[in-house]
């Protein structure tokens, strides 16, 4: 019998072998004491020499495999582990405290791991676990008990991990490693940057990876964010199936990167990426993307322990104003409370949250938080084409209302005599259906708009989409939300305006064709996605899609448009 | 003993991978090597020390080198410092 685990895709791909597991050696440290200090100084000196070479051998394998980059990681380990106040602080612990070596060598550390942690900056935050690998690999000496060696593996493999230190992926060799997958981990976590660097599937957070045993044969669906353990003969056909298909695929996407994003018979349209990190740019750029249509800011507020500054937000807006070269970049400002929380920023528990104090309403009211995003935001404005949209606009007062506190900020900076971009453009998310409605009084006063489809929709048909029991509701193609996107599109176009969307439904193939037709003018979607639509659009004609619109907005459910597109638009 | 003060004008303060390069080259001295700060005394060739200082932009700072090769040690990390542009 198979079973599913479901996960966070984190590299796309599907990879099928026998499972890897990486257990973690038991370090478990005793504390013994011991009158003689001499003999646990020569077992410390003894298990720094081995780990030395250790590291030694790692920093050539990762200098040779990945570059400079990894191999500085390796050289930071050497630091770590030769530092002479760390040693002689051991030392001094095994000495007038009379234990043994592995003892000194998890309190010292310990107290540089917590001396890290505790920082305020996350670069360092980041730096106790380099503190953390090095430990694992002198107590793993002195214990006598071997870590993994993944440079051993000759055979094709799919590693199973609770989760992956950078020591170990330095080690993964791509001929053998086909994909992997962990219980920890997110999108943007190392060990994901890595799998999509190297081109290997990956399934990372799946919070029960490390049930898989050793040996069983396990399919990592790199797509879909599935893993498959022990799947049957039939399971395995079908996924070799998609495997072939989804290079080839790749291949025929791959020409794409640099063509332009023109329908069959000639219309433009521009094909967006959305963003949470300035790191997500490689992948935009190697995708073709030409713009960044959403660049979400919540990233930078997340999983840190104060606000960030104005510098810290300034130093991320810029690199990717200046990584995008002149291309378009909408970023989106503050979209936090209701579910996403900070623990920093306590904010009282709401019955609704989606229909609570968040977003612009937060920022409307928490000025110095909104003021220091902006600041951040315009004095990056003169390193690239930067573009500023407020999230969770209910009404005309709101949008004026943050348009004159950007304003305000701009003549501020002025003032002290700091440049800002005179060709900001200034738009909103329409995600919440009054402002759809009210898009003609909008259209006036915004420079564009961008359709939120995964709220709009939510918001429209009063149904949470995690929410099993009611998702059913959700649904992109009902009639109800393509009348809504069609009032926003040409509200824009009527006022020389443009619209764009960053919703899933951006990226969707049955949306493409329709929303092709009703003219929508960027589509901001995954960076992996943009080959795949680019390639659908050179399939349509512009004309007959448009053509189509007026017999689709008759059609009275969801299920009927489907129908109608996959007949009249997904020939295959 | 030798020393010598700077100020640091990289945006970033004393940051990691700077700290790494001079922690390097401090360990090929025989020389005492040490960094103050803020009133206290950090030992050059212990990265975790001087990671945990914390340095900021626009702190000043004094190198100070203390043996056979201290004018050496001195020199070499004084070329490191304005090579990666910590101070001007």
């Amino acid at each position: 019998m198979s079973s599913i685990i479901q996960g966070i895709a984190a590299s796309a791909g599907i990879a099928i072998a026998k499972a890897f597991t990486l257990q973690a050696p038991n370090l478990t440290v005793e504390k013994r004491t011991t009158t003689e200090a001499a003999p646990e100084h020569t077992r410390l000196d003894d298990a720094l020499a081995a780990s030395t070479v250790d590291l030694e051998k790692i920093k050539d394998r990762a200098l040779t495999e990945f570059g400079e980059e990894q191999a500085a990681i390796f050289q930071a380990h050497l630091l770590v582990l030769n530092d002479p106040d760390w040693i002689s602080q051991v030392k001094d612990y095994v000495s007038n405290e009379q234990v043994n070596a592995e003892f000194a060598v998890q309190t010292v550390s310990q107290t540089f791991i917590d001396l890290f942690e505790a920082m305020d900056n996350e670069y360092m935050r980041e730096r106790a676990a380099d503190i953390r690998d090095v430990t694992k690999r002198v107590l793993a000496h002195l214990l006598g008990e071997r870590l993994v060696d993944l440079t051993a593996i000759d055979e094709q493999v799919i590693i199973v991990a609770e989760d992956l230190t950078p020591s170990d992926t330095a080690q993964l060799n791509k001929d053998f490693v086909q994909g992997f997958t962990t219980d920890i981990g997110g999108r943007t976590s190392h060990s994901a940057i890595l799998a999509r660097t190297l081109e290997i599937p990956a399934v990372v957070g799946t919070k029960e990876a490390t049930t898989i045993k050793h040996g069983d044969t396990v399919i990592v669906d790199g797509l879909a964010g599935q893993v498959i353990v022990n799947p049957t003969e039939a399971e395995i056909a079908t996924y070799r199936e998609k495997q072939t298909q989804y290079s080839a695929q790749k291949a025929e996407w791959a020409k794409l990167a640099h063509e332009p994003s023109q329908s069959a018979d000639g219309h433009h349209v521009e094909l967006a990426a959305n963003i949470g990190t300035p790191e997500d740019i490689t992948a935009v750029l190697e995708y073709g993307g030409e713009g960044v249509g959403l660049y979400r800011t919540e990233f930078l507020y997340m999983g840190r322990d104060v606000l960030p500054t104005e510098e810290e937000q300034f130093e991320a807006y810029k690199a990717v104003l200046e990584k995008m070269d002149g291309k378009p970049v909408v970023v989106r400002t503050l979209d936090i409370g209701g579910d996403k929380e900070l623990p920093y920023l306590p904010l009282p528990h709401e019955m609704n949250p989606f229909l609570g104090y968040r977003a612009i309403r937060l920022c409307l009211d928490e000025q110095t938080i909104f003021r220091t995003q902006l600041r951040a935001l315009l004095r990056a404005s003169v390193y690239g084409n930067l573009k500023v949209m407020f999230p969770m606009i209910a009404t005309v007062n709101e949008f004026r209302q943050a348009k004159a506190v950007l304003l305000d900020v701009k003549a501020e900076l002025q003032q002290e005599g700091i440049k800002v971009s005179e060709t900001i453009e200034i738009g909103m998310m329409v995600e919440i259906p009054s402002s759809a409605v009210m898009a003609d009084i909008f259209a006036k006063e915004v420079d564009f708009f961008s359709i939120g489809t995964n709220d709009l929709i939510q918001y429209t048909m009063a149904a949470d989409r995690m929410n099993e029991r009611v998702s059913y509701l959700y649904q992109p193609y009902n009639p109800a939300i393509l009348k809504l996107v069609q009032m926003v599109i040409d509200a824009a176009h009527k006022e020389g305006k443009w619209a764009g969307m960053c919703g899933e439904m951006a990226g969707d193939e049955v949306a493409l064709p329709i929303l092709l037709g009703l003219g929508l003018d960027e589509f901001s979607m995954s960076a992996t996605s943009i080959l795949r639509a680019r390639s659908q659009l050179k399939q349509l004609s512009r004309e007959q899609t448009q053509a189509a619109i007026a017999e689709i907005m008759t059609m009275a459910t969801a299920d009927e448009v489907e129908a109608y597109v996959r007949e009249h638009f997904m020939t295959k | 003993m030798v020393s010598k003060a700077y100020t640091i004008t990289a945006k970033e303060g004393l940051h990691a991978r700077p700290c790494s390069l001079i922690v390097t080259e401090a360990m090929k001295y025989t020389a005492d090597l040490s960094l103050a700060y803020n009133e206290s005394e950090k030992n050059l060739k212990s990265i975790m020390a001087i990671m945990a200082l914390g340095v900021p932009h626009n702190a000043t700072i004094e190198i100070r080198a203390n043996g056979a090769d201290e004018e050496a040690a001195l020199e070499a990390i004084n070329a490191i410092i304005y090579a990666e542009k910590l101070a001007q």
